[in-house]
């Protein structure tokens, strides 16, 4: 199963990520980038307006869990749709920073994993809107593999 | 009453007043997330259990990031309800411990409290549960700043009256 067709098939097994509009592309270096399209229904204070904290928390833990079940199906060989839902790594913990506050446009999330592990892994994840250089929110979540 | 109804459990020692509110922030009408009662600097919410926010099909249980912004947004409506200005405050951090999987297809209800208010920021811990507040499905921990802006949010409206003091 080619990276693309395992990304997808990992995003179809998460309804929530449909729910928020989340897209995955890969580009030419194989990076996978994440994007949430701006929708009302993400706004957290209306009159600003700026969106909740709660949806970009989502998001980065979508954009985490992608990349690391992208790197952990590498590792194990996940060759089959069936075998990469088993594969979603579940989260044992998340912190998430709210550097600037987030306009009422479309969001982008790259993770980076960190380490890893045979019991748990480490994946720091950054959101920006227009300007890459200025990151909106930033997350360290860590995750174990859920047993087979 | 059907048994997907919302009802928040009992919260021993803790002193709640009930409501039923309907979140106003867009995000959080988009979970289902309802106000179901508030106390001193602390306010609870619930949410039901829908297919469309459900992290992983095959378990059907709830995404963390649901969790993570049910989290944000009570103890967001708890920094407020604690502030005297009411003034919109901003979440400046936050760390939710994943404590155990939430049952599948089972409602999720959230308490948050701010256990310490300074002039900017509110701290606050939260936790989430299904049914058993003694068993959290997620333990949330975190600060907002107050004042963020001049904007003022409205949750305080309707039955969420300012508290009178002593």
């Amino acid at each position: 199963m080619g990276d693309v067709d395992f990304i997808k098939n990992v995003l179809v097994a998460m309804p929530y990520a449909a729910k928020l509009g989340v897209t995955a592309q890969l580009d030419d270096a194989g990076r996978l980038f994440c994007s949430m399209p701006f929708h009302e229904n993400h706004i957290g204070n209306a009159q600003l307006p700026a969106l909740h904290g709660g949806s970009l928390a989502s998001f980065l833990e979508i954009t985490a869990i992608l990349q690391l079940a992208r790197e952990q199906a590498a590792v194990q060989q996940v060759d089959s749709i069936e075998a990469g839902r088993a594969a979603i790594p579940l989260p044992v913990n998340v912190t998430v920073q709210y550097l600037r506050s987030a306009r009422a446009l479309a969001c982008h999330a790259e993770a980076r994993v960190l380490k890893v592990g045979r019991r748990t892994s480490t994946v720091f994840c950054q959101l920006w809107q227009d300007d890459e250089a200025k990151p909106v929110t930033s997350m360290t979540g860590v995750f174990i593999q859920p047993k087979s | 009453m059907s048994d997907s109804d919302l009802k928040f459990p009992d919260l021993p020692g803790i002193d709640i007043t009930p409501v039923f509110q309907d979140s106003r922030s867009p995000m959080g009408q988009n979970i289902g997330l309802v106000y179901m009662g508030f106390g001193d600097k602390r306010i609870c919410t619930g949410l039901k259990w829908h297919e469309s926010l459900v992290g992983n099909a095959e378990t059907d249980v709830l995404h963390g990031g649901v969790v993570t912004a049910m989290i944000d947004e009570t103890a967001g409506g708890a920094s407020v309800l604690a502030t005297e200005h009411k003034f919109s405050v901003a979440t400046v951090d936050l760390r939710v411990d994943y404590m155990r999987p939430a049952a599948p297809r089972q409602n999720l209800y959230c308490m948050a409290h701010i256990y310490r208010l300074t002039e900017r920021i509110a701290f606050f811990n939260a936790q989430a549960f299904n049914e058993d507040p003694a068993k959290p499905i997620a333990v949330g921990t975190g600060t907002f700043m107050l004042g963020a802006n001049a904007s003022v949010p409205d949750i305080l409206g309707g039955p969420f009256k300012v508290q009178e003091d002593g």
